[in-house]
């Protein structure tokens, strides 16, 4: 996916939108910049099939350099798909985060909170600011 | 910004993590630090967050050990003769991944005061090169089970042993952080080297002699081994105390609030006390 299509959360999410048989489902992965602070990880654990996720609420956690964070999702929904291969092959999160490195997809059960997302510009200005 | 400093009664394995859940929450609501320095009531193993229950098998001597799971990642630890400290901050949402500045800004007080002790302590990146050497397995000592079987680059070790080792955690608006200095050695961990059984004349080195006192008799006289372990953990609270006021501008108060107290002695540990929590993994 083209990072400047897509949408992010504060917390270093980013999520894309894609139609499938006339549904929307949420692509959501972390970016290179999350990347970048977290180095080198070691584990990292995801959402089953089938769950319920909501805007802002933990959805997997990671770990590196004995530091455990969460990862928060951006969107409301059903989680359809999870990329269940990442966990033994973390590496591929580095090399291709907004696309090989994919973490999961939701069915959405709302769009309203898609438009309260960061876009491209705005996410790069928060971390430039913050870091 | 302000906060509290204190050391903490021993308690159980589930009840130090439900402590800890507690002060991490405190922080991020209150946007206050707290440090707490405490022991443990019973020998106990816990478990870095993502590490395997299964995984205990690997590691014999701990097996009759209860259990518990950190909320913070790395290796086993086996608490017997150590000093664990829990360190919680405000955090801010968009942080992620480890807080290098908060491993060395502890990890720095806490060399300084081993040297001054008289103790060649160094961070593991200090000496890596050397370390290296004494590792002749690097794949087992990134995956041992055991935290102090383990190297990262801010560990603290004395020659090839480490002695100190920490972890974190974000959630809750704030950043958790533990660590365990290795006072003794455990006869449920023996290949573990603690400060007790270090030789420390074969440490001393021209800059850590002249700050050497006597006043620390460690592995001397096994009935003081109480006293110096109090000591420690007392100069270990002022130490990093000292280095977050000198270096972050954060002031700790000695000691909870009553109302915190209070509201501490209702933590329950149903969290950290069940199966669900501990064989998650």
């Amino acid at each position: 996916m083209d990072p400047k299509d897509l949408k992010y959360n504060p917390t270093h999410e980013w999520v894309g939108i894609v139609e499938d048989c006339g549904e929307k489902i949420a692509v959501v992965g972390i970016t290179d910049f999350a990347l970048e602070q977290l180095t080198d990880l070691v584990y990292m654990a995801l959402p089953d099939v089938g769950k319920q996720v909501r805007a802002g609420e933990e959805f997997g956690e990671v770990e590196s350099v004995k530091a455990v964070s969460p990862l928060y999702s951006p969107v409301d929904g059903e989680v359809v798909a999870v990329h269940s291969e990442l966990v033994d092959n973390l590496e591929r999160l580095g090399t291709d985060p907004f696309g090989e490195g994919w973490i999961m997809k939701v069915r959405l059960s709302s769009s309203a909170n898609l438009d309260g997302l960061l876009d491209r510009d705005a996410y790069l200005k928060q971390c430039s600011e913050a870091h | 910004m302000e906060g509290y400093c204190y050391i903490d009664r021993p308690r159980c394995g589930s009840m130090n993590m439900a402590v800890d859940q507690f002060l991490a929450r405190l922080a991020g609501q209150q946007q206050v630090v707290v440090l707490r320095l405490y022991q443990w009531s019973e020998p106990t193993l816990s478990l870095g967050y993502f590490q395997a229950i299964r995984d205990r098998r690997e590691h014999s001597p701990s097996l009759p050990l209860p259990l518990v799971r950190r909320t913070t990642g790395g290796g086993a630890i086996v608490h017997h003769h150590d000093w664990t400290y829990s360190l919680a901050i405000p955090d801010r949402p968009d942080r992620i991944g480890p807080s290098t500045s908060l491993y060395e800004l502890v990890h720095d007080a806490l060399v300084r005061l081993l040297c001054d002790r008289g103790f060649a302590a160094q961070k593991w990146s200090g000496c890596a090169a050397e370390s290296h050497e004494n590792n002749a397995n690097p794949e087992k000592a990134c995956k041992s089970f055991l935290c102090f079987e383990r190297r990262s680059t801010s560990d603290i070790v004395i020659g090839k042993h480490k002695v100190l080792g920490s972890a974190q955690r974000r959630a809750s608006g704030a950043l958790l952080q533990h660590g365990s200095l290795l006072l003794r050695t455990s006869d449920f961990a023996p290949s573990l080297i603690g400060l007790d059984a270090i030789d420390r004349s074969a440490c001393l080195n021209s800059s850590t002699a002249s700050s050497t006192n006597d006043t620390f008799p460690v592995g001397q006289v096994a009935g003081q081994a109480v006293d110096w372990e109090c000591d420690l953990g007392r100069e270990m609270a002022q130490r990093i105390t000292s280095a977050l006021r000198h270096q972050w501008n954060v002031t700790l108060a000695h000691g909870l609030p009553e109302s915190i107290v209070s509201e501490l002695e209702m933590t329950s540990d149903h969290q950290f006390g069940t199966a669900a929590w501990n064989a998650k993994r």
